[in-house]
């Protein structure tokens, strides 16, 4: 029997953060948003969603302890329903996983890259995991805790030295849009980045955070929330709304504008860096939770082995996901109600079962 | 030059990972096993061939409007 690697409650904040982070930063957390420079209200309006939906997901996790979401499937709806659920729940982490890579190399490729194809930035990206993923999910989090400083440093940094050229009327007239509008909104951004951390019900045998579930994963959904906030505040008070429609990557265009005195300039590097770092670790949380899907459907008591097939697959189904880059962020607008029966109906299943089934 | 890539990629990973499969498996695992690097292995080389396929992103948009 192989010994269990634990997260310690730290490391699933951080873990979950660089997740929120991962590719919603590249896209734009303002891509799913219809309501232009209300869009941080929106965000904020979401939370009415995320706090009941992150009560659901720990009180998951504290009912089944050490136990992922494959087990749970089986043991609340037995071994068919619970086998169909299972591969439900594993087409969409992979075909999650291969939007997150997707993401990573159509931005490359157009940020720095242009002339390479995209395949060998996949194929360097994977690779990456693959290591990672293999090294254990203990070194993953330890990794987690650096590469979260490393970013939330960055966005002090690019926010701090951009103040100097925040247009505040860029923001206004606030709450412009309608009720109706809002919350149409504010469920596209639950749904897009919020409701993906169901993934994590994946790692839930690998989480050491006894009775302390609700407040870590609340901890680390304010967090992550702040910070997302922060970031759209950013590039609406940098770029204006009309520039931010334009920009695919609307991040990387507020840093390219950022410059300190005539000495540093082009800190987008940095921001590219913090973006392939999130990237990553985004990537590997589904490497990770693919292969234990499938070494629990196979009966193999070792996921490490099944790291790299999983991460071969993942790589395998990018090229096939999109025609091109403008087809991508088109598909980011109608991902809320593609995902709707895995990240909110399959919890909701979950939880209601479980607590019939406990009472 | 992509194809050589692929080619390369999934010699080198699969003798690297080659003693998985011999390793402690059941019959059963290391055929899900292979499964997977075969499945991948063809489905990178439909794209280095260009091979025209229908993205899943149109699927997915057709299902959902139907």
């Amino acid at each position: 029997m192989i010994k269990k690697e634990l997260l310690s409650s730290r490391q699933l904040i951080s873990l979950i953060m660089l997740f929120l982070f991962g590719s919603n930063v590249v896209i734009g957390v303002n891509i799913t948003s219809d309501v232009e420079q209300d869009a941080w209200i929106a965000l904020i309006f979401s939370f009415l969603f995320n706090i009941p939906y992150i009560i659901i997901l720990s009180k998951i996790i504290s009912l089944f302890p050490k136990k992922n979401i494959y087990e749970i499937c089986d043991q609340l709806f037995g071994k068919k329903i619970g086998t169909f659920l299972n591969i439900v729940f594993l087409c969409h982490t992979l075909h999650l996983g291969s939007i997150v890579l997707r993401n990573f190399s159509e931005y490359i490729e157009i940020t720095t890259l242009s002339e390479t194809p995209q395949l060998p930035i996949m194929v360097s990206l994977i690779a990456m995991v693959i290591y990672l993923a293999k090294s254990g999910i203990k070194t993953f989090g330890r990794w987690s805790l650096i590469i979260i400083t490393v970013i939330l440093s960055t966005l002090a940094f690019t926010i701090i030295f951009s103040i100097s050229i925040f247009e505040f009327d860029y923001i206004k007239p606030i709450l412009e849009h309608n009720l109706k509008q809002m919350s149409n909104s504010a469920f596209k951004l639950f749904m897009l980045p919020f409701s993906e951390i169901v993934i994590f019900l994946g790692l839930a045998d690998s989480v050491s955070i006894k009775n302390r579930e609700k407040k870590t994963f609340i901890l680390s959904i304010l967090f992550g929330g702040i910070a997302l906030l922060s970031i759209i505040v950013r590039n609406i008070l940098v770029l204006g709304i009309p520039l931010l429609e334009a920009s695919s990557f609307s991040s990387y265009q507020a840093a390219r504008i950022i410059q300190i005195g005539e000495f540093i300039t082009r800190i987008e590097g940095l921001i590219t860096i913090n973006f392939v770092l999130a990237g990553i670790t985004k990537i590997t949380i589904f490497v990770i939770v693919l292969s234990k899907g499938i070494a629990h459907l196979s009966k193999n008591n070792d996921y490490r082995k099944l790291i790299i097939p999983s991460s071969l697959i993942i790589l395998s189904l990018c090229p096939f996901l999109f025609d091109n880059v403008i087809d991508m962020f088109d598909f980011a607008k109608i991902f809320s109600l593609y995902a709707i029966p895995v990240q909110v109906i399959l919890p909701l299943l979950i939880f209601i079962t479980a607590l019939i089934k406990k009472h | 030059m992509l194809l050589f890539i692929v080619i390369m990629l999934y010699l080198f990973i699969f003798l690297f990972d080659y003693q998985n499969i011999k390793k402690n498996q059941s019959k059963k695992e290391n055929t899900i096993y292979i499964i997977f690097y075969i499945s991948s292995f063809f489905l990178l080389i439909m794209y280095v061939l260009d091979f025209q396929v229908t993205p899943l992103s149109d699927v997915i948009r057709g299902i959902i409007k139907k």
